[in-house]
């Protein structure tokens, strides 16, 4: 009989852990996302995209409900957002690591919530800035934000977070590069 | 008695567990594909192909990741194209495929808590619908516009399945199958335009 209490104890205590962290799936370039950016005049180079100062560790902090989720680039969301610009660009042709134009970003708003049991919702903020050398060419705020259907039960509603906090950047990034700034500025000579 | 006690727990959790797993069946309405229904071209040229999974039109990373091999195996294994990559190609030839899933039973969640509590006695019929569109973009010519619709039938409990429907040995097979049809179909219908 303790064996059986020991087991059942052991399931639910995996069965506990591991929904409580999941690694978000890679991103993938978006084909809404990259019919925008192919209209992008030159190639650009990413450089670094960071959390904003001293608030690292609540930026990086993404879940839902009692899921935690993680970023599987260098365990930072920052990194995630930098690596989703680049795979967008490197899919409409866009990406030259060598380019002088570089676009790098600051994460301000990184918010994701499954807490409704009918509506959920996300709330991403970046500021991006493009530069050639010391010129800066473009330098704003984009922001995204997400609404979906949710479920009281957490199987359902953590999942669907996370899907929903990816498309939200797919959403920012194409908020990005079918800005007119943007565009104006990464057709400057 | 003690035996008898362990056998009825055994039975209850079997029943329990039966009743949350779903049976599916994949809908026999889109004419079937395959690779002998390919034309082949005399000088296949290189693609870019980008594909996305989507929810109710919203982009899963998750189910992206999961699918992505055996479409992309697909259209390699066409022979269509000589090159098949997610980078842009030299001729600026590009195909994506997008497949969104849409619910087309409303409340499933509900039905399938219902099961549940009922401990599969009540059973339900849940459809999964599949919007795939393709387009083929070249240089010089109009999109090529390809677009279907598919469906999958899950069976959660005691209910009949699906008239005429062969069940499916796993999820897995099921979306397999599922997306070889549809996958099947654009290699088809693409095989017959003059833009290739």
């Amino acid at each position: 009989m303790n064996k059986m209490r020991s087991l059942l104890l052991i399931l639910g205590l995996s069965g506990f852990l591991g929904a409580c962290t999941t690694v978000a799936p890679p991103y993938a370039a978006s084909v809404a996302n990259v019919d925008v950016t192919a209209k992008l005049a030159g190639p650009i180079a990413v450089g670094k995209f960071e959390f904003e100062k001293g608030r690292e560790a609540e930026l990086n902090s993404v879940g839902a409900r009692a899921g935690v989720f993680v970023s599987p680039i260098n365990n930072s969301f920052a990194d995630y957002f930098g690596d989703a610009v680049t795979k967008d660009l490197k899919a409409a042709g866009k990406f030259d690591a060598s380019s002088p134009r570089v676009l790098t970003g600051v994460l301000v708003k990184n918010y994701l919530t499954a807490a409704g049991t009918q509506v959920n919702e996300s709330d991403l903020q970046v500021r991006f800035r493009l530069a050639q050398g010391r010129n800066t060419l473009y330098d704003k705020l984009i922001q995204a934000q997400n609404q979906w259907e949710s479920s009281f039960m957490g199987a359902i509603a953590i999942p669907r977070a996370l899907d929903n906090y990816v498309a939200t950047i797919q959403k920012l990034i194409n908020n990005l590069f079918s800005d007119p700034d943007f565009i104006r500025a990464s057709a400057v000579k | 008695m003690k035996r008898v006690s362990r056998l009825l727990a055994l039975v209850f959790v079997g029943v329990l567990l039966s009743a949350c797993v779903p049976t599916m069946y994949v809908d026999q309405t889109l004419p079937p594909a395959s690779k002998a229904d390919v034309a082949m071209k005399a000088t296949p040229q290189p693609i870019q192909l980008l594909y996305e999974f989507q929810t109710r039109g919203s982009a899963n990373a998750r189910a992206t990741e999961s699918t992505r091999e055996r479409v992309f195996n697909v259209v390699k294994d066409s022979g269509l194209f000589s090159t098949v990559s997610a980078e842009p190609q030299a001729n600026q030839h590009r195909l994506t495929v997008v497949i969104n899933n849409v619910p087309i039973t409303q409340d499933a969640v509900s039905k399938g808590v219902g099961v549940g509590l009922t401990f599969g006695l009540v059973g339900a019929v849940v459809t999964d619908g599949y919007d795939c569109k393709a387009v083929l973009t070249v240089p010089g010519a109009q999109p090529v516009t390809l677009e279907y619709k598919h469906a999958i039938h899950s069976t959660l409990g005691n209910t009949a399945p699906p008239a005429g429907l062969t069940p499916e040995p796993s999820p897995r097979d099921a979306v397999t199958k599922l997306l070889n049809q549809l996958m099947w179909s654009i290699m088809r219908d693409l095989s017959k335009s003059d833009v290739l």
